[in-house]
């Protein structure tokens, strides 16, 4: 789960396993959570085609979002990821300039999944379409998610009033566009070479790090 | 002047018989009545003790038929003044303190990176779960860094870290190759198990509130 300001982000899953325990419809699931709470929840994933459970994107939504509260903008702005950025990026790029293990491994899985990465994309437009629907802008940032290769994602990101740890991919180019991106937002970036076979484990440098924050801002509930 | 001498002296003498008339002294003075003996009968204490041990199963039956019943007839709410309240992470609030778990070699690189961010957050403190094996590379990569950081290191060693413990933003981060730590609550909740302790701590130290008012001396 990922918490801002006026909404909880919760994922599909979470909810179907509500739903799944206390035999319980997923509006119930999400009123429950929203007592527990004390703020709205808003679910991060795709209903199934067939079938009463949903689609959550990956194993958990801090790898698919990031909810980053802009003092330039003075407000929220929701970070989504993209594999159609990403796509955009890798096609500007000649093969032969791939140099790094890692875009080597990605160049190579490419081809195969790209019948399941444009579903993912799909799915990942109607979430922001959701977004958009609660009020938020929505930023579109490169990533892959194939089960085959390490993740590329700058999503699992760990804030701090103005500063932000966030992970390098690998991708040099991206890397300097994400950091560019959260100066943008009033971020000093502190860029981690987070393994990646951390990565491989579907996880980043914000689901490695138990964070504790003093509570200074204060939310009408 | 020997008038109002005369008024102080039948004053003083009147406070003890004042304050024991004061209804609810037992709370405003617990630990005079407690000291004595006789207001708290064994049979009293036993009386208590077994209210709370039936309260204990009730919580406890309570819990495990919302288990089995499902919303509609058995989950029940937690009872709360106030929801929960969830520290921000959208970056408007100031990092204090994160806590790692390095439970194997591959971890290792997460100290590393938190050595090099805590250069720029002069106010951030690291607390290091890490088991024996790796006490050595542990230290050899705190005595790479200046004594302002190491001072803001807290280094904590266990016998043995379970694997997937390193996951500790959400525990049910999945792994490849290692035992999952648990997807579901665990069978006796913890508000149950805090609830108990406090009870538990209550009778046992403050007899005189956990008492009914009955009992307690007759206030």
């Amino acid at each position: 789960m990922i918490i801002g300001d006026r909404h909880i982000f919760t994922g599909t899953s979470t909810a179907d396993k509500m739903m799944e325990k206390y035999n319980i419809t997923r509006t119930n699931a999400l009123k429950i959570m929203e007592a527990e709470w004390g703020r709205p929840v808003i679910e991060i994933g795709v209903p199934e085609i067939t079938g009463n459970k949903g689609v959550q994107l990956d194993f958990h939504i801090d790898l698919t979002m990031t909810v980053v509260y802009s003092p330039v903008k003075k407000k929220e702005v929701i970070l989504l990821g993209s594999v159609q950025k990403f796509f955009d990026h890798v096609s500007l790029i000649s093969p032969k300039d791939f140099r790094s293990k890692t875009e080597r491994q990605v160049l190579k899985t490419l081809k195969k999944s790209m019948k399941d990465l444009g579903l993912r994309e799909k799915r990942l437009e109607a979430i922001e379409k959701k977004l958009q629907a609660q009020g938020y802008e929505v930023i579109r940032i490169p990533y892959f998610n194939d089960e085959k290769i390490p993740l590329i994602n700058y999503n699992n990101v760990v804030l701090s009033e103005g500063q932000v740890i966030f992970p390098l991919n690998g991708f040099r180019k991206l890397d300097i566009e994400m950091k560019a991106l959260f100066n943008s937002l009033g971020y000093e970036t502190l860029p981690v070479r987070v393994v990646q076979r951390s990565f491989q484990f579907q996880g980043g440098i914000r689901c490695l790090s138990e964070t504790f924050r003093k509570n200074r801002v204060t939310i009408p509930h | 002047m020997i008038f109002l001498r005369g008024y102080s002296v039948v004053g003083l003498l009147l406070i003890p018989f004042l304050a024991l008339a004061s209804p609810g002294i037992d709370d405003r003075c617990p630990l005079i009545l407690e000291s004595e003996p006789e207001l708290y009968p064994s049979d009293a204490v036993k009386t208590a003790q077994n209210d709370f041990e039936s309260e204990k199963a009730n919580i406890k039956e309570d819990y495990l038929g919302s288990l089995s019943e499902g919303i509609g007839d058995g989950y029940h709410p937690v009872e709360r003044k106030m929801p929960l309240f969830l520290s921000g992470e959208n970056g408007r609030e100031k990092l204090e303190v994160v806590r790692i778990v390095l439970s194997n070699a591959w971890t290792l690189q997460t100290l590393k990176d938190y050595l090099q961010v805590m250069d720029k957050m002069p106010s951030l403190k690291l607390m290091v779960v890490f088991p024996e094996d790796l006490k050595k590379e542990v230290n050899e990569y705190l005595g790479k860094v200046s004594k302002s950081i190491r001072n803001r290191v807290n280094l904590k060693q266990m016998d043995r870290v379970r694997g997937g413990s390193e996951w500790t933003q959400d525990g049910s981060k999945p792994l490849i190759s290692s035992a999952r730590p648990p997807l579901h609550p665990p069978d006796i909740p913890e508000k149950f198990i805090a609830k108990s302790w406090m009870s538990f701590r209550k009778l046992i130290f403050y007899p005189s509130r956990t008492l009914p008012s009955f009992l307690r001396g007759g206030m």
